[in-house]
């Protein structure tokens, strides 16, 4: 339970998707689509004398790469790597129209804050509905830089 | 200066040791907690302490986590005591 609300697990393979069938839940399949709203910085600096290297993903850490040298400068990609191109909610058999469930793992790419650097992250879980055919997602609009727990 | 993940949402020292893995079920957000003091707010919902990392160095961080394990706190991607990292290295 998530805020009183019924969690909906996903599974992201073959072999968890059968599994959950046969158990009795509904496997609501969906594509795993990379978004290009989401991404993520990198940049390399090596010292040229020892090899080592700094990999940097803040613009702020350039203060502190004295004595290397930059080999790759800032480069965004997607930082996720997902174990299958499908995946599925597993829904329950007595799941009603109109319930709110707690999506553990979200399958669908949304943005959940961006930083002012430029780098945008992915929501990992969020509310939905159940419409009888489709999940409808509740995700908040994008949300600021700060965190809690 | 610490380091932030936000991939992984884990708060690291400087040598990128685990500090605490930010997670907060009811997803509070800073600006509705009540004011109590300038270093920490007060949770709506759970009504325990948040405290701001902007405010605190690394040891203060320690000492709060190392008297509640529980402890919460506020990070700011911005805030000038820390660094943002995606691979955890020191």
């Amino acid at each position: 339970m998530h805020n009183n609300l019924r969690t909906i697990e996903t599974a992201r393979s073959f072999d968890a998707i059968n599994k959950a069938a046969k158990k009795g839940y509904w496997p609501l399949i969906k594509p795993v689509v990379a978004s290009p709203d989401i991404k993520t910085k990198f940049a390399v600096y090596q010292n040229p004398a020892s090899g080592q290297i700094k990999v940097l993903s803040d613009y702020r850490s350039v203060t502190d790469t004295k004595g290397f040298a930059e080999v790759i400068s800032f480069t965004y990609y997607y930082p996720h790597n997902f174990e299958s191109p499908y995946a599925a909610y597993l829904i329950p058999f007595d799941i009603k129209v109109g319930e709110h469930v707690w999506l553990n793992d979200l399958i669908e790419d949304v943005v959940k804050s961006i930083w002012n650097q430029g780098d945008s992250f992915r929501l990992a879980s969020c509310e939905a509905v159940w419409d009888g055919k489709d999940l409808i997602l509740q995700a908040e609009s994008v949300t600021d830089e700060t965190v809690i727990g | 200066m610490m380091k932030y993940n936000p991939l992984t949402n884990e708060l690291l020292t400087d040598d990128a040791m685990l500090l605490k893995k930010l997670h907060c079920p009811f997803a509070q957000r800073w600006e509705h907690m009540s004011e109590a003091m300038p270093e920490y707010r007060i949770c709506n919902h759970c009504a325990t302490a948040v405290h701001d990392t902007a405010l605190l160095n690394e040891d203060e961080v320690k000492q709060l986590i190392t008297d509640d394990a529980h402890a919460c706190f506020k990070v700011n991607l911005n805030q000038d005591n820390l660094t943002i990292t995606y691979n955890n290295h020191a």
